[in-house]
């Protein structure tokens, strides 16, 4: 016998889906279509776009780089140790942007905790520049691939390992020829996660790296600067914004279902 | 037809929870116990805040919530139909933005923008911002502050080079100065007079052209039109603007 929804989870799944989806429709419907790209077009809006895909993607790369090994030692390292690292690493999952923006002048800004040695011997500081952006982007991201990533590592079969440690293999080599090998899809999925978390930042990288057009003030700033000058542009900006989360995330459907299934 | 009544009972049952959370009556609740709604340019938030909690100590029964952003910014959420009854803009051109929702608009006050730097700072004249190791910000082009920023500029035609960033709204330049990442910002005078310990200001010589008019208006839908009234009344008693005019504003002569 087929399983069925019930009609009452059935009926508020509908309006679940409904509070979800009609904003987004709701803000397609504003959309001037035929206007669409001079909007696209308009007031330093293709800088902002520019400079959000670069820096995000340099954000995520940097992410994988650093949060695959992070992902792996919390699933094998030292129980005494991952538990205690875990929820400081994963912390910027939950915290507001602007709390990451505090954070992130409170150390690297021109007073700030390493800021201050960099800028007394240099005399450059991160705020207001386009490094800083990425420093936002890689803060709030790498903490999505990293928990994306230490749960796919949790999954991998021990036999074949066990297998590879009778062969003589040392601890580097089950990381780089065994995990990381069956662990692309996933780690995947958390680079893209962590990419969309890092391209719609806002908060932090207002507070942090401020706004100027083609070199800190982002997609997600052009949004908010254009609703106040040219709200046409503003929609097309969101809805390509809209295109692209939906094209990703089903684009990514089947990695995304198994990296939060145990 | 039965699963369909059905659907329809849960979405009647809550919407009607929706409406009994929300739901207020909106008639004008008499003005002896009622909340007022201010939405404000930042440049105004410590002055009245002041003059807010002066204004609920005389009248018990009033509570506000002051909503302060870029005067820009807050004539956009007016008119998207955000809850407001009193509006206090730092530019005539935001208020005048939303001008078919509040009928009488009153102009009160003028500010102009300076160069506010830190006390101990090296900076001595506007063009001293055009040394490339310095890093000064200012307001978005279209907040009231921003749009005095980039009118000083214009007039006075000295200063070649470009700010580092441009932030939201006032407040926003005068914590970045004080937290020492910008070295200079162009904020209000009002705002250097407020930390007078830690900034100073360098003044535009063409003064006029750094002007903004503040202006402050009741919406005329809404709920608490006779207690808004009141405390606009409040805000331009010769009292407060006295009390304004000490902080810095100047007053528009009637």
């Amino acid at each position: 016998m087929k399983r069925r929804v019930d009609k009452l989870s059935g009926s508020v799944a509908v309006l679940a889906a409904l509070v979800i989806a009609l904003p987004i429709f709701a803000i397609l419907q504003r959309v001037s279509w035929s206007n669409f790209l001079s909007g696209l077009k308009s007031n330093d809006s293709l800088s902002a776009i520019y400079l959000t895909l670069w820096s995000s993607l340099l954000a995520t790369a940097i992410c994988i780089f650093l949060g695959v090994p992070l992902g792996w030692y919390l699933a094998r390292g030292e129980e005494r140790f991952t538990k205690l690292l875990r929820p400081v690493v994963l912390a910027p999952i939950v915290l507001p942007p602007t709390v990451a923006g505090m954070a992130l002048l409170a150390l690297m800004g021109r007073r700030g905790l390493l800021g201050q040695f960099i800028y007394n011997a240099t005399g450059w500081a991160a705020p207001f520049t386009s490094v800083a952006v990425v420093l936002a982007g890689i803060f709030v991201g790498l903490p999505f691939l990293t928990l994306i990533v230490e749960s796919g590592f949790r999954k991998l079969s021990p036999e074949i390992e066990d297998a590879a440690i009778t062969d003589r293999a040392t601890n580097f080599h089950l990381f780089s020829l065994i995990a990381l090998p069956q662990s692309r899809s996933v780690i995947a999925t958390g680079a893209v996660l962590a990419w969309a978390r890092s391209v719609g930042e806002f908060g932090a990288t207002m507070m942090f790296a401020g706004s100027l057009p083609g070199t800190t003030q982002t997609w997600s700033m052009q949004v908010y600067q254009q609703m106040e000058s040219d709200p046409s542009s503003a929609y097309a900006l969101s809805a390509v914004m809209i295109f692209i989360a939906i094209a990703v995330i089903y684009a990514l459907r089947n990695q995304l279902r198994s990296a939060f299934t145990s | 037809m039965k699963a369909n009544s059905k659907i329809t009972t849960v979405f009647a049952s809550i919407s009607l929870i929706l409406v009994g959370a929300f739901y207020s009556p909106d008639t004008p609740i008499a003005s002896a116990d009622s909340t007022l709604t201010v939405f404000a340019a930042s440049s105004m938030s410590e002055v009245l805040t002041k003059i807010g909690s002066d204004y609920r100590r005389a009248n018990p029964g009033t509570s506000i919530t002051f909503s302060f952003l870029a005067s820009s910014a807050l004539a956009t959420q007016i008119n998207n139909g955000a809850p407001a009854d009193l509006f206090i803009s730092a530019s005539l051109v935001d208020i005048q933005k939303v001008r078919s929702k509040i009928s009488t608009i009153t102009p009160f006050l003028k500010n102009r923008v300076v160069i506010g730097v830190p006390k101990h700072s090296a900076l001595l004249r506007s063009k001293d911002l055009n040394s490339s190791s310095v890093k000064w910000i200012q307001c978005v082009h279209t907040a009231p502050c921003g749009v005095a920023a980039d009118t000083a500029l214009a007039a006075e035609r000295v200063v070649t080079g470009k700010p580092v960033s441009l932030e939201a709204n006032a407040s926003a330049v005068v914590a970045k100065v004080l937290a020492g990442e910008a070295d200079a910002g162009i904020m209000y005078h009002t705002d250097v007079m407020a930390h007078s310990k830690e900034l100073r200001a360098i003044g535009f010589r063409k003064g006029a052209s750094a002007q903004t008019t503040y202006a402050l208006g009741v919406i005329d839908s809404s709920a608490n039109v006779s207690s808004a009234e009141l405390f606009k009344a409040y805000i331009i008693s010769p009292k407060v603007l006295t009390y304004l005019n000490h902080r810095g504003f100047t007053l528009i002569s009637k």
